[in-house]
């Protein structure tokens, strides 16, 4: 008991530390490189009420999931977990305030606006530990069920050596979401991590994912964003050790007045590590996407191989790109290259499927569901992948239609 | 009985420059014309004015389809219609198998023309009897269409999508282009098998070499934007020995 | 890792080591007696400088007016270089060979000492020497710390209608030329060097060329840094009228010195309907020794104003000496069917630090712009390329291809890539590729299975890698910069 309260008082004094930078801080400006073009000064509200609103009995949850049958659910609403199911053997699930020194560990950087406002406003953390191969996948949905409620949530996993799990993660409703992710990768554990964000257009997602990675280790993440209203989509991955791998791809479908913001820092520390980047934006209407990727290779941190590629499709004359592309490299023996490409629908292209009989919309809609199919094509390898696939290129679909 | 195919004093502009200028050209159905000329001579403008491509404005004249006028037609509509372009540099299309797309234009065009839409089960036999005549294996239906494809498979796709969309009328610009002799047999066989008396085709080339595979009923000689020369298929190896300096100096003059 | 292979990579690196720092041979200092303002920065030595050039009121006022914004303005630091605080009130801004002070009428009342320098520098002051030696004849200005010694070819260049004159004397003789473009294509504050530079710029030069006129040889203009603690705030104004031509070409050097020095220039280019300029430079400053001492800072404003339809701006640079570099010279595609292009090689070795890159600012329609910047690092230098490319909302049809590629040599170096890349157009089409890697093994063994050694191995391969920039340099340059580079041609040529 009285060990308890001394973990919650060390707790306690992190999260006042933490709402004191953010009571002095507040959120970063365009002029912190980290945020150019995104300015969350401008655009977020200075404080939270942060009274976590009554849980309503019905939340549509069929409208949020990936559709996978056998997963393990886990269901954030308005920043609290309300179901927990039966778990799988091999992964257990902890409150992340009998755990001080994790949240310690991770708050490292209390100049990170994400880390320090998070911390300040956190309503409900949890530690997940996967100790074995998990087959069946685990869900996790996030859900605001009003414009007012503002949430804030931290996961800590914890990957044991040989591990292996897929995580499907969904975002929807209202509000404002903000989600540190903190994932921790022994040796030879696998990741696979899609990330499905569709909001609705006023909504904020602040979501940063911290990866760190053991020899072996691999994450694999696909990330799909269909709608919402503020969104930034951060990762980062540390390379702690050889053989460890990261995958990123990113699929951004954006319309309306959407602001979605891409931010990847690959962290090569340890020589021979790898990692791929894709990032496939399509914009709409007023749409503002921004692809920021950043490979940092360290001093010593040989036979690094790296490479990132980001396309961007316009598709009205009032969207907007852009894309900033990073390397940061102190060893030689390396091979690192980064290529954007940003363009309109190819007329030749189109010419050609139009010339073969089909209709222009429909040409169009084929274009550009080849645009992302690579991205898609990466949930070849996750549990339920086919369901998965089929289950978002309707969401594409639906989102095509709108736009074609 | 009118022609298939009738091309009337067609002029046709990109922006400022006109490249085509009054081109006369009559082809009947089960009848296989040639069109030969230098580099320049508005070969290419031909096929894509004829195929409906952006840019390509015509000014004077017109173009007709068993009597009905193209000009005015998008892309689509003339595939449905029953013109076909085998195009001298086939586009890749990254992320669309060549199987999805095969699929979506024969339904787009089935549709078009009022015919029921082919269930996946039956157009996966229809296309592979199809594929194998062109000696395509099946790995090629899977791959994003023209993605990584070789200079013959490109232009064996080609083909491949002529003989599943069934054309009335077919257009080959510059189909021997890039292809070695074994891959120019394998095209010129499945072009050759498609030849009957209901279709039309117009072989558009710079060299006299396909037509030795593909033999046309008709050679014209096109230069400065206009037919100078019809003849016999003897026009073709004339022209092999002597060049075009002639009908270039025709023009100008 | 095999013997061989290591006995490659060392012999690459000392390769290069032998490039830039220990080899510096323009590292000689003059001994002149000079005149120099005081020390330190005020609204005095302002007026100091502007008395010495007798300098009109408004041009006086504009600079009064340069130094008020710059006190309100703090140093950039976004860019990735590391130097000591620079103490702007110990350094003189203003130093003149005391013999300059009566505007020599010929290069016979110009000081030997100092043709002695330009002399043993390789640039031509005498004409006769020019037309004897070289075929291609080049016009050269001479600019020795703060002031213009010598402008060569001025009679010639008359005859044409072109104008090229040291700063100084344009503002005397074409006052109404200098006022219409002075500060519009750079305004005094756009950074904080910008507006040190318009406060206390010394001289530079003058270019105009009138319209329909092809400039009928190249321009030069060669910087020569000499006096210790001495700020160098060149300023060039280049405007191409009407369909007119101009390959201009800038070359610099400096005394080998242990302390730091400041170079801050600006340059300003206006091409005006159907005009072309081609700016090139071999910057060539004392990088500092081994251990990092000494050296300039150069910390430079380029900027070209594509101001009207169908103008083009073609920036090369050869970047091998500087301390630390910061400049980006960069085009305004203002005009319909303008376009900028940009080629850099930059050269890191031993302490050097540079940031270097353009930007390309697409505001007019059917606006192409090109990059090419290829980075070497050695030693323990770091070398950045940043750039921007920005499309405007109604810059419709603009077109941009971008390459960097960075060469690593030895790994306590260090190279970074940072493009930003905007868009509001979506009938834009922008391309960019990077890369980062160092020599490729298989390449180095292809060329010696082929009898190459080692040295001439890279020679050849590191020529291959800079030459899609080095193409773009006037041929008197070229040949120059790739002594610089440190490659000979043999094996490549011939």
């Amino acid at each position: 008991m009285e060990a308890m309260s001394s973990f919650n008082s060390l707790f306690n004094s992190m999260q006042q530390e933490a709402k004191d930078i953010f009571a002095a801080q507040g959120w970063p400006n365009k002029r912190n490189e980290d945020w150019h073009y995104t300015d969350l000064s401008a655009r977020l509200p200075a404080s939270f009420q942060n009274q976590p609103l009554e849980l309503s009995e019905d939340v549509p949850l069929e409208n949020l999931t990936c559709g996978v049958d056998d997963a393990t659910q886990l269901t954030f609403i308005n920043g609290l977990l309300s179901d927990v199911e039966d778990l799988p053997e091999g992964l257990t699930i902890d409150a992340l305030i009998a755990h001080p020194e994790l949240v310690k560990q991770s708050d490292d950087d209390m100049t990170d606006p994400l880390l320090y406002s998070n911390l300040a406003h956190l309503e409900t953390g949890i530690v997940i530990d996967v100790t074995g191969v998990i087959d069946r996948p685990l869900e996790i949905h996030f859900h605001n069920t009003a414009a007012e409620e503002a949430s804030f949530v931290r996961i800590i996993f914890r990957l044991a050596a040989g591990a292996s799990l897929t995580l499907l993660e969904s975002h929807s409703g209202w509000g404002h979401t903000q989600l540190v992710s903190d994932i921790y990768q022994a040796e030879d554990s696998m990741l696979r991590h899609l990330r499905l964000h569709q909001a609705e257009d006023t909504q904020v997602s602040l979501l940063l994912n911290r990866v760190s990675l053991d020899a072996q280790a691999h994450y694999h993440n696909v990330a799909v964003s269909l709608s919402g209203g503020l969104g930034r989509l951060e990762t980062r991955v540390t390379f702690n050790a050889p053989g460890s791998h990261a995958g990123l791809a990113t699929a951004l479908l954006s319309g309306g007045k959407q602001h979605i913001d891409v931010t990847t820092r690959l962290n090569h520390l340890s020589p021979d590590t790898t990692s791929d980047t894709v990032a496939r934006t399509i914009l709409d209407d007023e749409a503002c996407g921004i692809f920021q990727g950043k490979v940092i290779v360290h001093e010593d941190a040989q036979r690094v191989e790296a490479t990132q590629k980001s396309d961007a499709l316009m598709l009205s004359t009032e969207a907007m790109m852009n894309v900033k592309p990073e390397l940061e490299i102190y060893a030689d023996d390396v091979a690192c290259a980064h290529g954007s490409a940003i363009g309109e629908i190819d007329h030749e292209a189109l010419f050609f499927l139009r010339s073969r009989g089909i209709g222009e919309t429909a040409a169009r809609v084929m274009l550009v569901e080849g645009f992302i199919a690579e991205i898609l094509g990466r949930l070849d390898d996750f549990a339920a992948g086919a369901t998965l696939q089929e289950n978002l290129s309707k969401r594409v679909e639906t989102y095509l239609k709108k736009s074609a | 009985m009118s022609a298939l195919l009738e091309i009337k004093n067609l002029h046709v502009s990109v922006g400022e420059t006109e490249i085509l200028k009054g081109l006369n050209l009559s082809i009947s159905a089960g009848e296989v014309h040639a069109i030969m000329g230098p580099n320049g001579s508005g070969k290419s403008t031909l096929s894509y004015v004829l195929a409906g491509r952006d840019g390509y404005e015509i000014t004077q004249g017109d173009i007709l389809l068993n009597g009905v006028s193209l000009a005015e037609m998008n892309p689509e509509d003339r595939a449905i219609a029953g013109l076909f372009l085998a195009f001298q540099y086939p586009l890749e299309i990254p992320g669309v198998t060549n199987m999805t797309f095969l699929k979506t234009s024969v339904n787009a065009v089935r549709r078009g023309r009022g015919e029921d839409e082919m269930d996946a089960a039956s157009f996966l036999r229809f296309v592979r009897d199809k594929a194998k005549a062109l000696r395509l294996d099946d790995d090629m239906l899977k791959r994003p269409l023209n993605v990584g494809f070789s200079g013959g498979e490109k232009k064996r796709n080609e083909i491949l999508q002529m003989s599943v969309l069934e054309p009335t009328m077919a257009i080959l610009d510059e189909t021997d282009s890039g292809l070695d002799i074994d891959a120019l047999k394998t095209v010129a066989e499945g072009v050759s098998a498609m030849r009957d008396a209901q279709r039309g085709m117009l072989v558009i080339t710079h060299y006299q070499r396909l037509l030795d595979y593909i033999k046309p009923d008709i050679v014209h000689i096109l230069a400065g934007g206009q037919i100078v020369k019809t003849g016999s298929p003897e026009l073709a190896l004339e022209l092999e020995k002597s060049g075009y300096a002639d009908y270039i100096g025709e023009v100008v003059a | 890792m095999s013997q061989a292979k290591e006995t490659i990579e060392k012999e690459t690196v000392d390769k290069v080591q032998s490039l830039a720092g220990e080899k510096y041979k323009y590292g000689f200092s003059t001994d002149i007696d000079s005149e120099k303002a005081p020390k330190g920065l005020n609204e005095d030595i302002i007026r100091f400088i502007s008395a010495k050039k007798e300098e009109p009121e408004w041009l006086l006022e504009w600079r009064l007016d340069a130094f008020e914004r710059w006190l309100t303005m703090s140093e950039p630091d976004w860019a990735m270089v590391n130097y000591p605080q620079i103490d702007y009130q110990d350094l003189y801004y203003y130093s003149a060979p005391k013999s300059m002070d009566d505007r020599p009428e010929s290069l016979d009342e110009v000081d030997p000492e100092l043709l002695r320098t330009y002399e043993k520098l390789g640039i031509p002051l005498f004409e006769q020497e020019v037309l004897a030696g070289v075929k291609n004849r080049v016009a050269v200005d001479a600019v020795f710390d703060s002031v213009s010694v010598a402008t060569t070819f001025k009679e010639e260049l008359a005859a044409a209608g072109v104008i090229f004159c040291s700063f100084s004397e344009a503002v005397k003789d074409h006052p109404d030329l200098v006022k219409k473009y002075l500060g519009t294509v750079v305004p005094k504050s756009d950074n904080y060097f910008t507006a040190l530079n318009s406060a206390v710029f010394s001289d530079g030069s003058f270019v105009y060329i009138p319209p329909n006129t092809r400039c009928p040889m190249e321009l030069s203009t060669y910087f020569r840094i000499n006096e210790p603690n001495t700020g160098q705030f060149e300023r060039t104004l280049l405007i191409a009228d009407k369909g007119s031509y101009v390959s201009y070409l800038e070359g610099c050097t400096a005394p080998m010195r242990d302390e730091n020095q400041l170079h801050a220039a600006v340059v300003e280019l206006v091409a005006l309907e159907d005009a072309e300029i081609k700016y090139s430079t071999v910057q060539n400053w004392y990088p500092g020794d081994e251990e990092g001492r000494g050296g300039i800072y150069n910390f430079v404003t380029k900027r070209g104003d594509c101001r009207e339809n169908n103008a083009k701006i073609s920036w090369t640079q050869v970047e091998t000496g500087s301390a630390v570099t910061w400049k980006y010279p960069s085009c305004i595609l203002r005009g319909d069917n303008t376009v900028g292009e940009f080629y850099s090689i930059a050269i890191g070795n031993n302490h050097q630090q540079i940031d270097s890159g353009t930007k390309m600012i697409h505001l007019g329609k059917n606006t192409s712009s090109r990059i090419i910047s290829k980075g070497i690092s050695a030693g323990k230098s770091s070398n950045a390329y940043r750039g921007q490319v920005s499309v405007h909302r109604k810059a419709d049809k603009a077109r941009n291809f971008t390459q960097c590629d960075s060469l690593l040599i030895g790994d306590t170096c260090s190279a970074h890539t940072v493009p930003y890349i905007e868009t509001k157009n979506p009938s834009a089409i922008l391309e960019h590729e990077a890369t980062t890697s160092k020599i490729s093994d298989d390449q180095l063994f292809y060329c010696q299975q082929r009898g190459l050694d080692a040295e001439e191995a890279v020679s050849l391969i590191v020529n291959g890698f800079c030459k899609d920039v080095l193409q773009h340099l006037p041929m008197e340059f070229a040949v120059e910069a790739q002594k610089l580079v440190g490659i000979s041609l043999e094996g490549s040529v011939g």
